[in-house]
């Protein structure tokens, strides 16, 4: 999965250097998804709010647009290894003008489940 | 869109409470999806690459430790009402209502110092 960070380094840009870029971004999906590599991605709405706390009880703004920690939108891959992956965001006509790309594989299983039979194999090994 | 971030804060959970954390959380998501609000969702490996820059610089990270790491994600289908209230920052009241009674928050009921926080946010239509 990829993950476009830095949302905003858009906004220096040009009225020919944006058109230019939106046609290269389109293409460069086009051809992703033509080879099938490309499965649903969204761009993600520049605002938002993050719950935290026990129980949810703490509901702030952000994280903003302009932070780098903010997420401006994800692209599923379908991809067999990160290499690959790795290699398709190179080829992302946005990484010229700033921001950056996380690439992450989806997990198969739930952290939650790996760390409790980690648990569980460390008890056992105590135990034994 | 819930980005679920911070990913090693079930370290510090016992099995005990790691097993009813998990049994609460796919209870969750199960009534979500029932209910037509939850899309998809999966759990991200906890570390990858970034490549960023006019190079393409692939370096590590972000890692596990890291607070704004993202552990997971799941699309969820909110009203038209709350998305037509969503966009602004000066609504966020009205957002933060729709959140809490459209999604239903996910209430943990370990007593743990679990810090998970999500980032909710609508995809563009």
């Amino acid at each position: 999965m990829l993950l476009y960070r830095s949302s905003e380094w858009y906004k220096t840009l040009s009225q020919e250097e944006l058109q230019k870029l939106i046609n290269q971004n389109k293409a460069w999906f086009e051809r992703l998804t033509s080879q099938g590599k490309a499965k649903p991605g969204r761009a993600l709405e520049r605002t938002g709010v993050t719950v935290s706390g026990k129980n949810g009880r703490f509901v702030m703004d952000g994280p903003f647009a302009e932070s780098k920690e903010a997420i401006g939108g994800y692209l599923m891959l379908g991809v067999e290894t990160i290499e690959e992956a790795i290699a398709i965001a190179q080829g992302s006509p946005s990484l010229a003008y700033g921001g950056s790309i996380e690439v992450r594989p989806v997990a198969e299983d739930c952290p939650l489940d790996i760390r409790a039979r980690e648990l569980a194999r460390e008890e056992q090994l105590v135990n034994a | 869109m819930l980005l679920f971030r911070g990913n090693d804060w079930t370290k510090s959970l016992s099995p005990e409470e790691k097993q009813k954390v998990t049994d609460q959380w796919m209870a969750w998501f199960k009534r979500l999806t029932d209910q037509g609000k939850a899309i998809a969702g999966n759990p991200l490996e906890p570390e990858g690459k970034i490549v960023s820059g006019k190079n393409r610089v692939v370096s590590d990270g972000p890692f596990a430790e890291s607070k704004e790491a993202i552990g997971g994600y799941f699309s969820a289908r909110p009203s038209p009402a709350s998305t037509t209230q969503w966009p602004s920052r000066g609504n966020a009241p009205d957002c933060r209502m729709a959140c809490r009674s459209k999604l239903g928050l996910w209430r943990p009921n370990v007593r743990s110092r679990a810090n998970l926080s999500m980032r909710v946010t609508f995809a563009n239509a």
